[in-house]
């Protein structure tokens, strides 16, 4: 039973679709070769099976280790200060969005805003919501097969959504949900029926298994690693902060935010120094930053592909001359470019 | 004896009716078809395109290209006789078999003098052979389909042919049909990287089907192209016997024990490739001139295959040196698998300079080569040094575990000693290459054997075959009854996996 996982039905939603074939849209490279459709009256090869054995592991790897939609991530107070990114790769139609939003003050409109990943790229205002009690849940559906308020993105393509509101100094949101699907249809399961040793095996009962893994969507161009991204809260000198990343890709790409005088952080993979970053003195300073584990210029132990691994931002200086010095680690994701 | 009646037709008038039956002038016709160019292996990178010599009896000067009295005189003149269609048709006992389908290659006539009455040497080629010449080039988007899709081996022909033109129905029938039996076996392997770059769509069919066991060629019986792939090869036509072949039928059997085709080891490299991220593809080594409100087409030849091209950058100037940032228009009008053809307008009336002009986008790149060695553990070499078959230059072969089957289905075949059997002069029902035929010959052998070679020869004599012979139970490891068949067997069944 190929697909009798425990996963929660919005995540496994848009995998079905795929499964199914209803969807339209880029699926590039997968990364791993896909076992060809078989005839009645070939012979079942050892190739064959093994192409559809290391897809199924491929696919178990990519969509069923992790289950990275059912975070919640809490952001309180300002959100200016303390925005957080979500990366998704588009692959499906609709984004939904399911947000409580709470104005400690009057938090005026909740804004999303996306962007895409890589250089010198523009933050676009997507969605506007009015919120009119506190607290409030708030449902967004967007199509992202369309132009948002100047942001198009392709299937394939790897961006972030992010939230503010009107006045930066108030109110907070819990992000709930948040995934892309696709409206038009209703995800039905393959079905795939069990055998004895006396049923004979048919291009009809293989094809109906193979063509279930080729219709995987490819694997995602991006891989979240970490377990609600973003840092709320102050941090002193030798404060830290902690994900647990797998390793897929050439590059880890991260982005900070220096407050409010000299601040220092250095970005540690396994407890290894890859980068520090010192805000010099100075006020609000953002820094993006990425780390290229192929030519790995720090000379670390990369992680095995696959392996998890430990990612950490710590503080190892704070000017305490400034008592409000923070510093937040908006986002890291891993990407093949 | 069998009766022997034959018509040769020709169809001269391009109708596809075969209106013009020659049978009358023939003297002489015979023809080649062989799994592989003479020398070659019987199981190399490369097909055999099937010919035919007819050699017609021409006193009336009927096929003289020069004779304007000739009733086919306009058909035939000033070269016009080029790939005109001809099909010759060999009654025995009764049952027709269409020998040969295939086009006019020349014509040399030997002229009537006191030694002759006059002949015309005409040959004929299959169709394989036209298409063969063409060089084809697929779009990048083809490429990019490719990726996603992941064929197998027998789409890729497909697609290879009706990138040649050739369409699906007529020329050959790929796995969508349902009703009526494809000439193209479902494939085997999963073929991720595929693109043409002025390259030889029948060549590169060859390859492909080298690459996975199999044998592509063209069917000079209907006219069809067709493809075994590496089961099907093994099997002949229906996985039975189409003759029995002992010395009653045939003037000669040859029982040769030789290593023509032995090998000891195999080492095959599958070429991987990956796709790049974006980055700069071409670049333009000097600066790009374009005259006042100029359209300037150029073509950017970039080294790897395109995925895709995503943008491109430059800095305009005027002849002067000052910046241009106005008025200029790039328009990309084709993305073929490794050319950009694009357009520059020059909206400006002056002369402009587009420098550092790079093109961007995503390619597909070779990572290292992965071999994949073996050698035959058979008891047969334990006291003998044999030859190693090397397969490293086959772009088809992709992946290491596709590597593996093929090396290791090339051992099982070419290991375990095999006779080379010809037989001479065969009188009989007619018998193509790739059908399997039983042979015996009481009190030396019999057995099974896969025809690779047929020579035919048509004349007042009557009609016969030459062949030459690979023997079918070495073809595997396993006799094709010992593998598991899907929609045949069950767990039950005591079947084993193929390759």
């Amino acid at each position: 039973m190929l697909f009798s996982i425990n996963i929660p039905q919005r995540f496994l939603a848009p995998v079905l679709a795929r499964l199914l074939g209803f969807l339209e849209g880029e699926k590039m490279n997968k990364g791993y070769v896909l076992p060809p459709l078989v005839k009645d009256g070939n012979p079942l090869s050892a190739y064959g099976l093994n192409q559809l054995i290391g897809s199924i592991n491929e696919v178990r790897s990519e969509y069923f280790d992790y289950n990275i939609m059912k975070q919640r991530t809490l952001m309180v107070n300002s959100f200016g200060a303390w925005e957080s990114s979500y990366i998704l790769v588009h692959a499906f139609k609709t984004l939904y969005i399911q947000v409580q939003v709470e104005g400690l003050n009057d938090m005026g409109d909740l804004k999303i805003y996306a962007k895409k990943t890589g250089k010198n790229q523009t933050s676009y205002l997507i969605h506007t919501a009015p919120v009119t009690t506190s607290p409030q849940v708030l449902t967004i559906q967007l199509n992202m097969d369309t132009n948002q308020n100047g942001f198009n993105v392709s299937y394939g393509e790897i961006y972030m959504i992010s939230f503010r509101n009107t006045y930066e100094d108030s109110g907070g949101v819990v992000c709930l949900y948040m995934y892309e699907f696709d409206s038009a249809i209703t995800p039905v399961a393959p079905t795939i029926p069990t055998i004895t040793s006396s049923t004979v095996i048919d291009e009809n009962y293989l094809n109906n298994i193979i063509s279930s893994v080729r219709s995987i969507p490819s694997r995602p161009k991006v891989n979240v690693p970490f377990n609600g991204i973003g840092s709320p809260g102050d941090y002193n000198a030798s404060g830290y902060m902690r994900w647990l990343g797998r390793h897929r890709c050439k590059y880890i790409f991260y982005g900070c935010w220096l407050i409010d005088g000299e601040v220092e952080i250095q970005f540690k993979v396994n407890n290894q120094v890859i980068d520090t970053v010192n805000s010099g003195s100075g006020s609000v300073q953002f820094y993006n930053r990425s780390y290229n584990f192929q030519t790995n210029p720090a000379g670390i132990t990369v992680p095995a592909i696959g392996a998890d691994y430990d990612f950490s931002a710590e503080f190892d200086y704070v000017d305490e001359g400034h008592p409000a010095a923070a510093a937040f680690v908006t986002y890291a994701y891993e990407s093949d470019w | 004896m069998a009766q022997i009646s034959f018509n040769l037709l020709f169809d001269w008038d391009n109708s596809g009716a075969f209106n013009f039956n020659e049978s009358n002038y023939l003297e002489l016709a015979s023809g080649d078809e062989s799994m592989s160019p003479p020398g070659e292996s019987s199981f190399s990178g490369s097909g055999f395109v099937s010919e035919m010599n007819l050699d017609l009896i021409n006193t009336d000067s009927r096929f003289s290209t020069t004779n304007s009295s000739s009733s086919i005189y306009n058909y035939i003149r000033d070269g016009a006789f080029l790939q005109k269609r001809v099909r010759l048709e060999v009654i025995i006992d009764g049952v027709t078999y269409t020998i040969f389908r295939g086009f006019i290659k020349s014509i040399s006539e030997t002229l009537k003098d006191y030694k002759s009455i006059g002949k015309v040497r005409i040959k004929c080629r299959s169709q394989d052979d036209i298409i063969k010449n063409m060089q084809i080039s697929t779009p990048a988007a083809t490429t990019r389909l490719a990726i996603k899709e992941q064929y197998d081996e027998s789409t890729l022909i497909s697609l290879i042919l009706s990138n040649a033109g050739l369409t699906n129905g007529v020329h050959f029938r790929n796995q969508d049909y349902v009703l009526i039996t494809p000439t193209l076996d479902r494939g085997l392997f999963t073929i991720p990287y595929f693109w043409l770059e002025k390259e030889s769509p029948i060549e590169d069919a060859w390859l492909l089907a080298a690459a996975c066991g199999g044998r592509f060629y063209f069917n000079s019986e209907d006219g069809l192209f067709y493809y075994k792939n590496a089961y099907g090869f093994g099997k002949g036509k229906s996985a039975t016997s189409q003759a029995t072949i002992n010395e009653s039928n045939c003037s000669g059997i040859d029982y040769a024990d030789n290593d023509g085709e032995l090998i000891e080891s195999v080492s095959y490299t599958a070429r991987t490739r990956y796709i790049t991220e974006v980055k700069e593809i071409w670049g333009s080594q000097k600066p790009i001139k374009v005259q006042p409100l100029e359209t300037l087409t150029i073509d950017c030849d970039v080294s790897n295959p395109i995925v895709e091209v995503s943008g491109y950058n430059f800095v305009t100037t005027a002849a002067a040196g000052n910046l241009i940032t106005s008025g200029i228009g790039i328009v990309i009008n084709n993305v073929s698998s490794k050319k950009v053809n694009l357009s520059i307008i020059n909206g400006n009336d002056r002369l402009i300079f587009l420098r550092n002009f790079v093109l961007e986008g995503r390619l597909l790149e070779p990572l290292d080569n992965t071999e994949y060695e073996k050698s035959s553990s058979a008891s047969f070499w334990s006291n003998k040094t044999g030859t190693e078959k090397r397969i490293s230059d086959n772009p088809y072969i992709q992946t290491l575990a596709q590597a593996k089957a093929i090396a290791d289905m090339t051992l099982d075949r070419q290991s375990i000693f095999s006779p080379k059997i010809t037989v001479k002069k065969y009188r009989g029902n007619f018998i193509r290459v790739g059908e399997m035929v039983s042979v015996s010959v009481v009190g030396k052998f019999s057995g099974n054997f896969i025809v690779t070679k047929s020579k035919f020869n048509l004349s007042k004599t009557g009609f016969y075959q030459d062949l030459d012979l690979f023997n079918a139970s070495g073809i595997y490891g396993l006799q094709t009854g010992g593998y598991f068949i899907i929609g045949t067997h069950s767990g039950n069944d005591n079947k084993k996996l193929f390759y």
